[in-house]
């Protein structure tokens, strides 16, 4: 037996085995977590996109439901609104002329309490609005079909969940009707 | 070397194995497996349970945060759409008293066995009837005018489904209204629902 046969080591055979097998785990392993923490990231911020435009919607209808004179113009008086439009005013509980739009540049949803002089964004950047329409039916106390009923405000959202780093994005559509509180008839 | 040394049962110095081409200590009669080189099958098991334990963690965390992402996507939705039957009840009660019907009209249909829909993109008259069936919510969207409605007549067939129940608890006064939005979660075992309960009073 020769004296270098006795020292206990690895060949370097071995050691390229060795290091090819690891670097492929290792590669796996790290595709596996990179698409991992993309999923989680997408998770996030559809959440958190989410959490705001509901909040929007809500704060929306609130005011809605205690509002009345319903318009889908900007004018102010009520309004039968069956074709839809992007945007819709109302008078608020406070007495005070409020409009909603959609906003098709920055793709918001806007609000404006000064008649429509200033607009300010509800949404964040987070959120694409890519359709708001107000359907209002009812309005001033009478139906489309002509008998006493109270006016509704059919809101139709279609909004674009989107993170820009890892380019994914998730599409969804709301649909939510608001009675109005105050009795027209 | 004698067979019955205790060292070789450890096999503690390697290179004797190694060196020791007359004995062959991996064939000892006296302990079979002393020196083999290699794992045993028990060492590879305990080793990819602790690979196993490490990996399960972050998978199972991603997946749950997956799954509930979807989940709160579509409770979002439900709970739209069950608010907008709650409301759509309360118009058609309203306009039932404007019209000096009874003040359920068409909405006491809407018993257990007999759900109802209700359909916001038509005239009060037709909104809300007994389904037939399940009770299905269809989406239609028109690129065209770039609009969609969620309703009971044409489009795709979504996930949800939308029951109404209206239970007149004291005649003439007083009824509930429950609307249960149903859909099946991809990742979850059983039916996902919103549900809404309302009372709604004969305010004539």
């Amino acid at each position: 037996m020769s004296a270098p046969n006795k020292k206990f080591g690895f060949t370097l055979f071995e050691i390229i085995v060795a290091m090819g097998v690891f670097s492929m785990a290792i590669s796996i392993i790290l595709s596996a977590m990179l698409s991992m923490t993309d999923a989680q990231r997408k998770a996030i911020t559809l959440q958190s996109a989410e959490d705001n435009l509901r909040f929007a919607i809500e704060a929306l209808s609130r005011e809605m439901r205690t509002g009345h004179g319903y318009d889908c113009n900007v004018t102010g008086t009520p309004n039968n609104c069956s074709q839809g439009a992007p945007r819709m005013a109302f008078v608020s509980a406070k007495g005070v002329g409020v409009i909603y739009r959609w906003n098709g540049i920055d793709y918001a949803i806007e609000k404006s309490v000064d008649n429509g002089i200033t607009y300010y964004p509800i949404t964040s950047t987070d959120i694409k609005i890519e359709m708001l329409r107000f359907y209002i039916f009812g309005a001033g106390g009478v139906g489309t079909d002509g008998v006493g009923e109270q006016p509704r405000v059919l809101i139709s959202i279609r909004a674009t969940a989107q993170d820009l780093k890892s380019k994914t994005q998730s599409q969804f559509n709301i649909q939510t009707t608001i009675a109005q509180r105050e009795l027209d008839s | 070397m004698p067979k019955e040394n205790p060292k070789k049962l450890l096999c503690g110095k390697p290179d004797k194995c190694r060196s020791s081409k007359t004995e062959m200590p991996y064939f000892n009669s006296n302990f079979k497996i002393s020196c083999s080189r290699g794992f045993s099958l028990l060492e590879t098991l305990v080793a990819l349970a602790i690979l196993n334990a490490a990996m399960l963690g972050p998978i199972t965390l991603a997946y749950n945060s997956i799954r509930s992402a979807s989940l709160s996507h579509n409770t979002a939705i439900a709970a739209f759409l069950a608010e907008e039957a709650v409301e759509l009840v309360r118009v058609k009660r309203d306009a039932n008293i404007y019209q000096a019907k009874n003040w359920l009209d068409s909405l006491n249909v809407c018993v257990a066995g007999s759900p109802c829909l209700a359909d916001a993109t038509v005239d009060l008259g037709t909104a809300i009837q007994p389904c037939a069936g399940t009770c299905l919510v269809k989406y239609q969207y028109d690129a065209f005018t770039n609009s969609g409605f969620y309703q009971h007549q044409a489009g795709d067939n979504t996930v949800f489904s939308r029951q109404i129940l209206v239970e007149e608890l004291t005649a003439d006064k007083e009824a509930k209204i429950t609307v249960t939005v149903s859909w099946k979660e991809r990742f979850l075992p059983l039916t996902s629902r919103v549900e809404i309960e309302e009372h709604i009073f004969n305010w004539h």
